[in-house]
């Protein structure tokens, strides 16, 4: 086997090591981001309506606020609508965007678990003051 | 020794570890582009496995430079004449 030969095997089974290894460790991060069921059972859902442009949430108790308010430690379900144009869910700290199709209920399921005021921004552009469609997740003790 | 020299060999490994450098600085890695530490486990996770992939590309990436590199000095003919004498 000469040197090129080498080097092609070397690349078939590195490229092919590469693919199933980081296709390997991609599921969990898979099944920690897309499956609703991943932590349980939440403590309580929060209605978040996008629209152009600003964010509700609408709690069990039917209030509402402009800003997304839970305890540290809670498991809360988002059940994410839009009313008019695809808008995205993006809290930077959290690691993920979650898009908003109208006619759609997108779920997803935080997990607080650092009190603290953080950004949540709309990621996709969705009009003119798309930039200033942003507010705050506030996490109590 | 082979057809490579000593230099060939010197300069495929500094263009692997020199464009392994570069990736990692313009591509926005740790020193130089800031984010915001995760805030839950699961964020955790998910930046452990984004870091381990853009630390893959870079590698693959010098890799694929530095094997051009190796293809023109292993068939570079240096008995021909460059044409500029």
């Amino acid at each position: 086997m000469n040197t090129l030969e080498k080097l092609e095997w070397a690349t078939i089974v590195g490229a092919t090591v590469l693919l199933f290894g980081l296709g390997t460790l991609a599921v969990p991060v898979l099944q920690a981001l897309d499956d609703p069921d991943y932590y349980g059972e939440p403590d309580y859902v929060v209605k978040v309506t996008a629209e152009q442009w600003a964010w509700k949430f609408t709690y069990p108790d039917g209030s509402e606020s402009g800003e997304l308010i839970i305890k540290n430690g809670d498991l809360v379900r988002l059940e994410l609508e839009s009313p008019d144009v695809i808008h995205s869910f993006y809290v930077r700290e959290m690691g993920f965007k979650v898009d908003i199709i109208p006619g759609k209920t997108r779920i997803h399921i935080i997990n607080a678990e650092t009190p603290g005021e953080y950004w949540i921004q709309c990621a996709e552009f969705c009009g003119a003051y798309h930039g200033g469609m942003r507010t705050k997740l506030i996490i109590e003790e | 020794m082979g057809i490579l020299s000593t230099f060939d060999r010197i300069v495929w490994g500094f263009t692997i570890i020199i464009t392994f450098v570069v990736l990692f600085i313009i591509g926005g890695g740790w020193l130089l582009s800031w984010y915001p530490d995760p805030i839950s486990a699961r964020a955790a996770l998910i930046k452990q496995y984004y870091d381990l992939v853009y630390v893959s590309g870079m590698i693959v990436s010098a890799l694929f430079v530095g094997t051009f590199f190796y293809f023109i000095l292993k068939f570079w003919d240096r008995n021909q004449p460059a044409g500029l004498d």
